[in-house]
C-alpha cells in the first residue's frame, strides 16, 4: 500500500519565543484535494514551507510522497509542484523565460509537457508572454505562477492561497483544472482563507489555528453537530409557534428562524401542525463553521472543536 | 546547476559590464596620467610630494619604483579602483542569497528539484566568473592604455601577476559577503554589513601603516594582503598573501554553505 502523499506527525517549529506550529498531525491520501484552512498567522505558510522544504522541524515527523521532509527534500521536488505565497519572479525576465527557466530546473530541455495546455487553460497568451514580467498585473502574476507549479505534471501540488487574485471566472477555470488533475491522479493540497474555495472543491479539510490543527476531516462532516438555521414563513403569524428541535431565534410577523439544533425530522414533523408559506432551511456554510472556530472565544472554539482528527 | 549559473550571469550582466567597462577605462587614463605627468623623469620627484597618508593607500611607504611599472602597479590601488571592485563584488554576494529571500524568488528556484549546495555554487561560480572578468578588464585597459601613449618598460606579464592578485583579494570579500548574504535575509541589510566590515577593514590596513599602535591590526584586514607594487618590485607572485586572500575567500564561502544548507527560509 502506498504512502499518503503528506504525513504531519507531531510537528513543531519555534521562531525564537513564538510557537508556530504546535503538534501538528494530519495526513492527505493520494489524489485526493486537501484543503488547509486558517486565518493570517495561524501556522499555514510556515506548515507549507515545512513540507516543501524550506524550514526544518523543532520536534515531530513529515514526510511527502513517502520521503522525509529533512532529509530527501530532493527527491521530494522531482514530484512536486509548488506555488508559494510570496510570488517574485526576478529581474527583467519575460513569463516565456521565467516558465523556460524554471522547466530547466526540472530538467526539461524544451517545454514543459503541461505547460501548453496550461497557458490556453488559464488564458494566458503568446503576446504577453513575450513581454516583461515586471508589467504583469497581480492575476496575471497569479496565473503565470500556477503555470510553473503545475507544467511539469507533478503528482503533489502544494499551492498557497492560489485562487487569490484570481477573477471569478478564473477561479472557476482554476478549478475545473483541479478537477481533472485530479482524475489523472494528482494530489492537490491547498492553503486559503477563501472559504468558498475549499467548500467547492475540497474533500478534506484541515482548519489551523495559533499553530494547532482544530478540525480536520470531511468538509461535510466538519458540519455536523453544528447549529443550522431555519426560516419558516407561516401564512398567518402566531405568537404560539413552536416545534420540538427547533429553537426560536427571531420572529419578524410571520417570519420565524429557528436553530435546528438536534433532529431534523422532529422539527419536520413539528412544522406539519401549521400552516406553512415557506419554508428556507441553509445548510451551514464552511464560513458560519469557520467562524465558529476562529471568533476568538477560546473556551467556545475548544469545547466544539477537539484537537486531532475524527470523521 | 548550470541553469541557475546561466541565471545568474544573465542577471548580473549589466552590472558586471558597467563595472568591468570602469575599470578599463581606469586602467587607461591611469596609463595617461603617467604620461601627462612627464613620465619617468619627474615620477619619483611627484611622489615624493605625496602625503604620508596618500602613500598608505597605495601601500607605498617603502618607496616607489621610479619607471612606468611601479606607477601603474600602485595606482590599481587608488579608492575608484578599489570601490569598483568591492561594489561590483558586495552587490553580487548580497544578491545571491539575501536578495533573493527578500524578494522570494528562492521559494521558486528552490521548489524546483535543485539542492541547497547547488544553488550556492552556482551563485559562488557566476562570482568567481564575475571577478575574473574585472580583472581582465583592468588588465585589457592597461594593455590598451601603452598602445594608445607608446609608454613602454611595462611588462604585462608582472600585469597579469597583479590581476591574480587582485582575483584573490575580491574573492577574500566575496567570501565575506557570501557567508553575510547567506545568514541575512535581507538584500540591502547583507549589502550593508559587508560594506561595513569592507570600509572597517579598509581604515584598519590604512592606520595600521600610519600609526604604530594599530600596526598590529593591520593583518587583520585583506587590504593588507593585497599589494600590487610589491608584485610589480618582486615581478613574482606574493604566495603568501594570494594564500591568505583565497583562504579568506574559502572559509568563508565554505561557512556560507554550511549556513545556507541549515538555515530557514521564512521571509
Amino acid at each position: 500500500m502506498s504512502s499518503p502523499a503528506i504525513l504531519l506527525n507531531g510537528v513543531t517549529k519555534h521562531f525564537g519565543s513564538v510557537e508556530a506550529l504546535r503538534g501538528v498531525d494530519f495526513d492527505v491520501q493520494r489524489g485526493e484535494v486537501f484543503g488547509f484552512l486558517g486565518p493570517n498567522g495561524a501556522g499555514k505558510t510556515t506548515a507549507i514551507r515545512v513540507l516543501t522544504g524550506f524550514i526544518s522541524l523543532d520536534a515531530g515527523t513529515a514526510q511527502v510522497l513517502g520521503f522525509d521532509v529533512g532529509r530527501e527534500s530532493v527527491e521530494i521536488k522531482r514530484h512536486l509542484g509548488f506555488l508559494p505565497d510570496t510570488i517574485s519572479f526576478g529581474r527583467g525576465l519575460t513569463g516565456e523565460a521565467f516558465l523556460n527557466h524554471i522547466g530547466r530546473l526540472h530538467g526539461f530541455r524544451g517545454a514543459p509537457p503541461m505547460q501548453r495546455e496550461l497557458l490556453d487553460r488559464l488564458e494566458l497568451s503568446s503576446s504577453a508572454l513575450k513581454r516583461g514580467v515586471k508589467g504583469y498585473s497581480t492575476g496575471m502574476g497569479k496565473k503565470l505562477a500556477l503555470v510553473q507549479a503545475m507544467q511539469h505534471d507533478p503528482e503533489l501540488l502544494i499551492l498557497d492561497e492560489p485562487t487569490e487574485s484570481l477573477d471569478p471566472l478564473v477561479r472557476q477555470t482554476l478549478f475545473e483544472l483541479f478537477r481533472d488533475l485530479q482524475k489523472r491522479g494528482t494530489t492537490i493540497f491547498m492553503s486559503s482563507h477563501v472559504l468558498a474555495d475549499v467548500e467547492e472543491i475540497c474533500e478534506r479539510v484541515a482548519l489551523i489555528r495559533d499553530g494547532r490543527v482544530v478540525r480536520f476531516g470531511p468538509v461535510d462532516d466538519l458540519r455536523v453537530g453544528r447549529v443550522r438555521t431555519m426560516q419558516v414563513t407561516l401564512r398567518e403569524a402566531t405568537d404560539a409557534f413552536a416545534v420540538e428541535g427547533g429553537r426560536v431565534v427571531e420572529r419578524d410577523g410571520r417570519v420565524v428562524r429557528l436553530a435546528v439544533e438536534g433532529d431534523i425530522n422532529d422539527v419536520i414533523r413539528g412544522l406539519a401542525g401549521y400552516d406553512i408559506e415557506d419554508v428556507l432551511y441553509e445548510r451551514m456554510s464552511l464560513e458560519e463553521l469557520f467562524l465558529g472556530y476562529y471568533r476568538g472565544d477560546e473556551g467556545e472554539a475548544s469545547a466544539d472543536a477537539p484537537e486531532g482528527q475524527y470523521g | 546547476m548550470v541553469e541557475l549559473f546561466r541565471r545568474t550571469m544573465i542577471g548580473q550582466r549589466i552590472g558586471l559590464g558597467a563595472v568591468s567597462l570602469g575599470l578599463f577605462g581606469i586602467s587607461v587614463i591611469i596609463v595617461y596620467t603617467f604620461k601627462a605627468l612627464g613620465g619617468a623623469a619627474v615620477i619619483a620627484d611627484f611622489f615624493e610630494l605625496l602625503p604620508e597618508g596618500m602613500k598608505a593607500i597605495l601601500h607605498a611607504q617603502g618607496g616607489f619604483a621610479t619607471d612606468a611599472e611601479g606607477y601603474l602597479a600602485a595606482d590599481y590601488r587608488i579608492p575608484p579602483y578599489l570601490v569598483a571592485i568591492s561594489a561590483f563584488v558586495i552587490a553580487s554576494t548580497s544578491g545571491a542569497v539575501a536578495r533573493e529571500i527578500e524578494r522570494g524568488t528562492v521559494l521558486m528556484l528552490l521548489a524546483a528539484p535543485v539542492a541547497r549546495w547547488r544553488f550556492l555554487a552556482a551563485k559562488v561560480a557566476a562570482l568567481v566568473v564575475g571577478i575574473a572578468t574585472l580583472a581582465v578588464s583592468a588588465l585589457a585597459g592597461t594593455w590598451v592604455g601603452l598602445m594608445l601613449t607608446g609608454v613602454e618598460g611595462v611588462s604585462m606579464a608582472t600585469f597579469a601577476l597583479i590581476q591574480v592578485t587582485t582575483f584573490a583579494f575580491a574573492f577574500s570579500i566575496g567570501g565575506i559577503g557570501m557567508l553575510v548574504s547567506s545568514l541575512t535575509s535581507d538584500g540591502g541589510q547583507a549589502m550593508g554589513i559587508t560594506t561595513a566590515i569592507v570600509v572597517v577593514m579598509f581604515f584598519v590596513d590604512f592606520l595600521s601603516l600610519l600609526w604604530e599602535p594599530a600596526e598590529l591590526l593591520g593583518p587583520l584586514a585583506v587590504f593588507h594582503y593585497y599589494d600590487p607594487l610589491s608584485v610589480s618590485v618582486a615581478d613574482a607572485l606574493p604566495l603568501a598573501d594570494v594564500l591568505v586572500l583565497m583562504t579568506v575567500g574559502i572559509v568563508g564561502t565554505a561557512a556560507a554553505f554550511v549556513v545556507f544548507q541549515r538555515r530557514d527560509i521564512t521571509r
